[in-house]
């Protein structure tokens, strides 16, 4: 099935204009589970379809294994990459790495540290009638979290802040062709892998807190990560673990204020929050969609995709998808099949998944906690430029600063 | 509180591990052993870990199965031929 | 004797003999499909139904403790529990079912889920020997789970299939010296085949498992207290053993039937699609329903010459049952067939095996995806040319794409180009054994059955 330039419904959800509201155009995606635009990029949209591809190991993560006619990818000089954009056999070694430090134990014992930052957040601002809440809340707190976890100086994020929004700005398909933002994001990546090669020096010399310090002198492996692998790897787990909390964070909160009565709910029943969040990972996933290449020519639901084709996986259009969940387009974290996309499927299922429940949990409980009857100064909130890691660039709230709880 | 987990279901993603680490590990790579009994405390962390399963492998049984009287006498050692 | 059943009464008393897994699933389900009316359940032992996958895991290596493993009830039954003790005949005429203890049940509806018990060692003196045990219930579990505790010098399993060798896995795990004794070339053979079967003696010597393949044990010695002190091979050996647990296959719990006139021996049950049992000319006895470990029955993906299939399979007693209990309460236009897909998992010596299919039918095997380094790897069973089978190890997160190409019976081998797939991808023999072995036979009796 192919499409005309105008109904090229990737480029739509692409489109800026369309940011705070994609599923109309998700829902147009459903209508064929398999789609190729006309720039030869193939879109899969239906929940069936997207969780076949995300399981199949003839689609590939690793995309340097596809041609791209419509994508420029900053990837041209052979750059060690991370695993998430690698295969088995690779790929399951250098997750192994990070997960064989990555445990309940660390993860759970950051709970108290969590809650501590969320409401140092809060004091901050609970004298003001407003306030933002990514700025002063779902930024930082993810940020300061995984620093913490990894043991970068928490002082370098205001360094390394502008690097990791430029170097996103070309990983949104979006952007790609932009020679203006691919070049500068080239130079983002290479000052950040500056950054990282200085600090795991630092940290080979003198071991140090975190899970940078951790994997670097772990002896009970037989083979090591090289300098550059582990360089990716960090850099992996520090952008994509706070890049995509912020918005699940944000995201969550927008849909409470949208849905004052879930809102009122979370305050009187601080135990469905697990819920909550779960349904907000189907309803506004914070990662959009993915990209996949396949390995060999793969025929799913009456089309074939070519071998080496750019894929999409529609993983926020799937989570809509009126062949898998009842009401789809109704916000109700009480739904008892919550089966959602919002971490993926499969070998790449998200890492940090736990951590992410962890600090959205423990976030919009402290929110809860703080703030009473706050309001949406602006809705829909201005978005941050990027499709694919979608979230409100702010999300400003009033709150009735006269009667107050919170703690001195 | 009693809990099976389908574990034809189950793919090792492990997140019940993170949600309730005292009623849920991996033995060795990724063999999920769990306790089917976990007790009244670990509710909570127990319908965290249904909630987060990728492919909601986890099922919770009723409260209060005791009333249905399942303490069958063993009347004899029967054995077949 | 056509087969209808009486859809205009709708059955005030069901009966379900065996209280395990498959009996109480199928009374949630009926008692979720609306059934109001007198339910009785039938088990032979004096425990509420309990999960058995993990006495051969966790309870035995001391991480559970028994009563742990209780299932859980998803549904309010209020039935009424007959447990302690088994049934002993049954009257089809008089629709009644009569226990070993004397009463009998009568029944509109009989659901027949009494499952398997363990094949135990063939000369009653040395099988009751201090240290001989079989392994299939509660009481087997404690009794060798303490046994195991008190650290015997050496276990003897006689039986590499997958009981046989989840328990010297866990020998392994707690430091006691095993050895296993199997039949086949390799451990495992009747189930996964020779070749796979090839890996896992490899990965279980790298376990320290002593193996003996191509060998059964004929003799089990006593020493003067009459407890177990070695045991004697076919192969002429001898090996010293203070424990040894008899891994040799289950039998079906199907004798209390053998007055009927229903088709049924040693193999189970044989029901249709529907799980409704026939009688032994093929035609449906009326308001008998099979499920579990005791049904043998025609599989739309596996029925090649007629071939009945049967399963000793969790999955397999749960779905069953509950297809078994919606047709047993609904009109024969509503009935629901039974076409799922046999899974099975089995967790030992560091690998967590999950299968899709059924391995048992295929003439070949080829490895798809492979990462030795990782210890995980998939391997496709194909017959004919067709895929009928998938076994991953600590692979399960791609498992679902097999099951794909298992239920389109896609062509094998599969073309699945997969990034780590190993460099020289053939297929090669199964190696299954020669059909009609007892072990794993699925059934070579052709049937009739009547259509509804």
């Amino acid at each position: 099935m192919t499409t005309t330039t105008h109904e090229n419904l990737l480029n739509q959800v692409l489109d800026y204009t369309n940011r705070a509201d994609p599923y109309p155009i998700y829902a147009r995606m459903r209508e064929h589970p398999v789609l190729v635009q006309d720039d030869g990029r193939y879109i899969i949209s239906t929940y069936a379809e997207v969780r076949a591809c995300l399981q199949d190991p003839r689609f590939s993560s690793d995309l340097q294994k596809g041609y791209s006619q419509a994508d420029q990818r900053i990837v041209d000089e052979p750059v060690q990459v991370s695993f998430i954009t690698m295969d088995p056999p690779k790929h399951d070694w250098l997750r192994h790495q990070v997960m064989m430090h990555f445990t309940p134990e660390l993860i759970n014992g950051l709970r108290p540290r969590i809650e501590e930052v969320a409401s140092a957040l809060l004091d901050a601002h609970e004298q003001r009638a407003r306030l933002d809440i990514v700025d002063d809340f779902a930024y930082p707190l993810p940020v300061i979290i995984i620093c913490e976890l990894l043991g970068v100086p928490r002082e370098d994020v205001v360094l390394f802040r502008t690097w990791v929004d430029q170097l996103l700005l070309a990983v949104d398909p979006g952007q790609a062709a932009n020679k203006e933002v691919v070049q500068q994001a080239k130079s983002a990546r290479a000052e950040l892998r500056q950054y990282m090669g200085r600090l795991i020096d630092k940290f080979q010399q003198t071991p140090g807190p975190g899970l940078i310090s951790a994997m670097l002198h772990d002896t009970t492996q037989e083979k090591h990560m090289t300098k550059d692998e582990l360089i990716a790897t960090s850099l992996l787990l520090l952008i994509a673990g706070h890049v995509t909390t912020v918005n699940l964070i944000a995201n969550s909160m927008l849909t409470l204020l949208r849905y004052p009565e879930h809102y009122e709910r979370l305050r009187r029943e601080p135990s469905i929050v697990a819920n909550l969040v779960e349904e907000v990972l189907r309803y506004e996933p914070p990662v959009q969609f993915i990209r996949r290449t396949t390995l060999t020519e793969v025929p799913i639901a009456g089309v074939t995709i070519p071998q080496g084709a750019p894929v999409y996986p529609m993983l926020a259009s799937g989570n809509r998808d009126p062949l898998r969940f009842d009401d789809p387009d109704r916000f109700d974290p009480d739904r008892p099949d919550i089966e959602h996309l919002g971490f993926g499927q499969g070998i790449h299922y998200c890492v940090g998944a736990p951590l992410a429940r962890l600090e959205t949990q423990v976030a919009l409980l402290e929110l809860a906690r703080r703030l009473q009857e706050p309001r949406l100064v602006e809705d829909p909130p201005p978005y941050r430029e990027s499709a694919f890691l979608r979230g409100p660039l702010h999300l400003l709230v009033s709150q009735s600063v006269a009667r107050n709880h919170g703690k001195h | 509180m009693r809990i099976v987990v389908d574990l034809n279901r189950c793919q090792s993603y492990g997140q019940c591990c993170f949600a309730a680490p005292d009623v849920f590990h991996f033995h060795n790579a990724e063999a999920l052993e769990y306790d089917p009994a976990p007790g009244e405390a670990r509710r909570w962390d127990v319908l965290r870990a249904a909630k987060a399963c990728p492919v909601q492998a986890i099922q919770i049984g009723l409260d209060d199965e005791e009333e249905e009287g399942l303490q069958g006498e063993k009347t004899h050692d029967w054995s077949y031929q | 004797m056509t087969g209808h059943i009486n859809e205009t009464i709708a059955p005030e008393r069901i009966v379900i003999v065996g209280a395990s897994l498959a009996g109480l699933r199928a009374a949630e389900a009926l008692r979720r499909e609306g059934f109001v009316g007198q339910l009785t359940l039938i088990g032979d032992e004096p425990y509420p139904p309990y999960d058995r996958p993990p006495l051969s895991k966790q309870v035995l290596g001391g991480r559970l403790a028994i009563e742990h493993t209780t299932l859980a009830l998803f549904q309010r039954l209020e039935a009424q529990w007959l447990l302690g003790v088994p049934a002993r005949r049954l009257d089809l005429a008089k629709r009644r079912v009569l226990l070993a203890d004397g009463r009998a049940v009568d029944f509109d509806y009989l659901l027949i889920a009494t499952g398997t018990r363990a094949r135990p060692w063939p000369d009653a003196e040395e099988a009751a020997l201090d240290g001989v045990f079989v392994l299939r219930n509660r009481d087997h579990a404690c009794q060798v789970s303490a046994r195991l505790a008190s650290r015997p010098r050496h276990v003897l399993v006689a039986g590499g299939g997958f009981i046989g060798c989840e328990v010297a896995s866990v020998c392994r795990d707690l430091g006691l010296d095993v050895t296993i004794v199997e039949r086949g070339p390799t451990p495992l053979g009747g189930v996964l085949g020779s070749t796979i079967g090839q890996i896992m003696a490899e990965r279980q010597q790298q376990y320290g498992v002593h193996l003996r393949p191509g060998a059964v044990v004929t003799t089990l010695q006593g020493n003067q207290d009459h407890r177990l002190c070695g045991a004697q091979l076919s192969d002429g050996c001898s090996l010293e053993a203070d424990v040894a647990i008899i891994a040799l296959g289950a039998i079906r719990n199907v004798e209390w039937l053998f007055n009927t006139d229903l088709s049924v021996d040693g193999r189970g049950i044989v029901c249709d699609p529907y799980c409704r049992a026939l009688d032994s000319l093929g035609a449906v006895v009326e308001n008998v329903f099979v499920a579990g470990d005791v049904a043998r029955w025609p599989h739309p993906l596996y029925a090649y010459d007629h071939q009945l299939l049967a399963v000793e399979h969790w999955g397999n007693a749960v779905e069953q049952a509950a297809i078994a209990a919606h047709n047993m309460v609904s009109p024969s236009f509503d009935y629901r067939r039974h076409t799922t897909l046999p899974r099975f998992w089995s967790s030992q010596f560091g690998f967590n095996i999950k299968s899709v299919g059924l391995p048992t039918v295929a003439d070949e095997v080829v490895i798809t995806q492979c990462s030795f380094g990782m210890g995980r790897f998939t391997a496709v069973y194909g017959r004919q040319g067709q895929t009928v089978a998938a076994v991953s190890f600590n692979a399960g997160q791609v498992l679902p794409s097999y099951q794909t190409l298992v239920e389109q019976s896609a062509p094998f081998p599969p073309d699945l180009h997969a990034a780590d797939r190993p460099a020289r991808a053939q297929p090669m023999p199964a190696g299954f054994p020669a059909q009609g072995h007892p072990k794993y036979d699925t059934g070579m009796e052709p049937y009739t059955v009547s259509q509804p």
